[in-house]
């Protein structure tokens, strides 16, 4: 086979593949048969020794193939990055933050509730202006220290079910970030 | 010899040729078929996928004789990549020449 014709088969067997690209792949063989011919080998040795025209135009197509895949992945996972993104923060207020601000609410009205009852003695003292007897202020006393144990005990509950909460919040925020990032890692 | 086993091979022998030096196509694929039998042809399409992937880059230089010719230098990408297939292929040639060894002790035997 001549150079002519070796290259003129390579350029039928590309023939899908863009101009330029084409261009460029035969201007590698182009280059070699001439380099070849410079240095004094006979140019059917030389296009003999290069191997089928078919098994060169495989392998360029299957390399166009492969990197087109790969283009084509990284602009899907940059979607899919967007999406999980934007989905995860859909779900995050669509589902979470209603329940979040319960979660909250809830707590905030333990610590509340638990600041309440530790100042019933406060109100017990006060109202022994207001008593009628001295054994009614202090059945307002006793009952008022026992409001202020409980609510100590609601305080220090409060503060163990808040202390959770953040783990927890912390952690669920981070795991977001977790999952976007991987997704942004594949692109 | 395998396709795709010699596909590897000839990655790690074009990267390893270009680690000192920069060379051109015609260069690499003489260095190679001297060695080995290989369609010289294949060398081209495998320069221009570790090109694509970064392991190379390329640039012309004149030549007296006429066109310009096509240089492939190693990139810093490319010179970390050639140095794992290295490690890979002495372990992985360490391995099979002990497995030879041995099956020759057994024959011997």
């Amino acid at each position: 086979m001549s150079q002519t014709e070796f290259l003129q088969r390579l350029s039928n067997l590309l023939k899908n593949i863009p101009e330029e690209e084409k261009q460029d792949i035969l201007s590698d063989y182009e280059e070699h048969f001439r380099i070849a011919i410079e240095s004094g080998r006979p140019e059917i040795q030389v296009a003999a020794e290069l191997g089928k025209p078919e098994i060169i135009a495989k392998e360029c197509i299957t390399n166009f193939h492969l990197e087109k895949a790969s283009e084509n992945q990284s602009v899907s996972s940059l979607f899919r990055a967007i999406y999980t993104s934007v989905g995860l923060g859909f779900f995050n207020v669509i589902f979470l933050l209603g329940p979040f601000i319960a979660a909250v609410a809830v707590i905030f009205s333990l610590f509340v509730v638990s600041f309440a009852f530790l100042i019933t003695p406060l109100a017990a003292i006060a109202s022994a202006f207001t008593v009628d007897s001295i054994s009614e202020f202090f059945l307002n006393l006793f009952i008022s220290i026992g409001f202020a144990g409980l609510g100590l005990l609601i305080g220090v509950g409060g503060f163990k079910v808040s202390r959770a909460f953040i783990a927890w919040s912390t952690n669920y925020v981070k795991s977001n970030l977790n999952i976007i990032k991987e997704e942004n890692k594949s692109i | 010899m395998n396709v795709q086993y010699k596909k590897g091979v000839l990655t790690l022998c074009v990267m390893a040729l270009s680690m000192n030096k920069d060379h051109y196509g015609y260069e690499l694929v003489k260095n190679i078929s001297e060695k080995f039998l290989i369609a010289e042809g294949t060398i081209y399409p495998l320069l221009r996928r570790l090109t694509k992937e970064g392991y190379f880059s390329t640039y012309l230089v004149e030549s007296q004789e006429g066109p310009p010719r096509k240089y492939y230098k190693l990139t810093e990408l490319g010179r970390n990549h050639v140095l794992e297939l290295i490690d890979d292929w002495k372990t992985f040639s360490n391995g099979v020449n002990l497995i030879i060894e041995e099956g020759i002790k057994d024959v011997a035997n």
